[in-house]
């Protein structure tokens, strides 16, 4: 699954939205997040792709942004292992 | 000063869940005591409480249900019958001349439980992103005023045990000062959680479970009492200006007369015969009232030794020999005691006694004691019984003490 359907599955699942409104260009808002909400889906998200999305976030207005902010953070904190600390 | 009278009443309570299934209930003398039906029950000592037959997902959107606590699902759900049953219609979005005023002891004790257990037993760093807004015990008043966009005043009393009698009671001076018009206010509690049971266990005021029959072990003012049975629920009244009421042409149940708030300061917890005293006597001179003619009292009656026996000596101090005729029934026998919501669920079952000229038993009443001499209206209610004023006394810890009395609304 790419991260923009596992995004959409998220919102489908705990804010209620209707998938056929999860375009990419979509902004949180026209799709009712509040900012309750918002801080309710970096929750769900940080559970999702095990990353910890940190206090300073970046400005998220579409679900575009979101992706990318999620595609950023997971290659950010996900560093492969050097190859010294490899097994045999 | 204006006159206050109540014309909605919302009930969820271990005795069903609108007021008419619940004084039904009372009257019929049925416990709704029982083993809790819970998963943390086994690691209890003590495992009975007053659990509430209440589903939030049949009343809540999803995504509603997860940022509200069970106390304040259960509150909205009281509020909401009060409304409909008061006939109320909000303009939409801003009634400065309606407030809320709500009592609750333990708050959003369901996620503070379920929070603990996340961060200290699965070890995890992260809580919920609604902790907060979920355990605030100003979460099930802010709620109600949300709900019906009243933008008066919208308090959260916390005085223990009678914090919803505290919070009815400021209401009704806050409307008979002319303040405000109206207000919604009761109390919610939701404390059946496995930290809640626990403390209460360790402070060995809980009734020891009867071995015959788990329904029966909440016993007021009989000799073999044990202690009280905690439970869960919410009532709320609208209370409103009498001629509010009267442009609006809807019944009445009762007027709101009479109500006192005073403080012990004889012990953190242990009942005080003076202090109770003082709040019986100063809601009688609140209400201009003498002694007799009260004709019906909801006791405190937790059924601790403690309570029992004082509450008792304090009616008679200040009711003399008129004490002996009153109707005196503790109704925890029955619903468990519901902490916060305790005041003004007993508050109604008062008003609903004034409705049915009906007065609901004190079961478990088996065994008498000699400290506790007054008609508890042991085990069986009493039909066709002349009752025009009402009083409802709630005795908590801190010594916070508060007392209402209503009286039927004779135009």
């Amino acid at each position: 699954m790419t991260t923009l359907e596992r995004l959409q599955a998220l919102l489908v699942k705990h804010n209620q939205v209707t998938h056929g409104d999860l375009v990419p260009a979509a902004s949180l808002e026209a799709l009712g997040l509040d900012s309750m909400d918002t801080i309710d889906l970096l929750f769900n998200i940080e559970d999702e792709f095990n990353i910890t999305v940190p206090r300073d976030q970046a400005p998220l207005k579409t679900l575009q942004d979101v992706v990318d902010y999620i595609d950023r953070l997971v290659s950010e904190q996900h560093v492969q292992p050097a190859i010294e600390e490899r097994g045999p | 000063m204006r006159r206050v009278v109540i014309t909605g009443l919302g009930v969820i309570s271990p005795l069903g869940n609108d007021p008419q299934e619940f004084f039904k209930n009372l009257l019929a003398g049925r416990s709704g005591i029982g083993r809790l039906q819970t998963p943390f029950a086994e690691k209890l000592s003590i495992r009975i409480g007053a659990q509430v037959h209440f589903d939030g997902a049949l009343f809540f959107p999803p995504g509603r249900l997860k940022i509200l606590d069970r106390v304040s699902q259960l509150a909205l759900s009281a509020a909401a019958q009060a409304v409909t049953d008061a006939g109320l219609v909000f303009q939409g979005g801003d009634d400065p001349r309606c407030g809320v005023y709500l009592g609750t002891g333990m708050g959003g004790a369901e996620t503070t439980d379920a929070g603990y257990a996340i961060l200290y037993r699965e070890g995890s760093e992260r809580l919920q992103p609604f902790t907060v807004v979920m355990t605030m015990n100003n979460a099930p008043a802010a709620w109600i005023a949300l709900e019906y966009g009243l933008t008066g005043p919208c308090l959260t009393y916390s005085t223990a045990c009678s914090s919803s009698a505290v919070a009815v009671g400021e209401a009704y001076r806050q409307i008979a000062l002319g303040r405000i018009d109206a207000a919604l206010a009761g109390g919610a509690e939701a404390p059946l959680t496995y930290g809640t049971m626990k403390a209460w266990e360790a402070l060995r005021t809980l009734a020891l479970e009867d071995p015959e029959n788990p329904a029966a072990s909440c016993k007021p003012f009989s000799k073999n009492r044990t202690g009280l049975v905690l439970g869960e629920g919410a009532a709320i009244v609208v209370l409103e200006d009498l001629e509010r009421a009267r442009s609006r042409g809807v019944p009445t149940y009762a007027e709101l007369v009479g109500y006192s708030q005073t403080t012990d300061v004889a012990h953190i917890t242990r009942p005080s015969l003076a202090g109770q005293a003082h709040a019986l006597r100063s809601a009688l001179e609140d209400s201009k009232m003498g002694p007799e003619e009260i004709d019906y009292i909801n006791a405190h009656g937790t059924a601790t030794l403690q309570n029992d026996s004082v509450e008792t000596a304090a009616i008679k101090e200040v009711f003399g020999r008129h004490g002996y005729q009153i109707p005196i029934s503790s109704t925890k026998s029955m619903h468990g005691h519901l902490l916060g919501a305790a005041g003004a669920m007993e508050l109604i079952v008062a008003i609903m006694s004034l409705k049915h000229q009906a007065v609901p038993p004190t079961i478990n009443l088996t065994h008498p004691d000699p400290e506790c001499d007054l008609d508890y209206v042991a085990n069986s209610a009493r039909t066709n019984v002349a009752v025009a004023t009402v009083m409802s006394n709630s005795f908590a810890f801190g010594g916070t003490n508060a007392v209402l009395i209503a009286r039927k609304y004779e135009g």
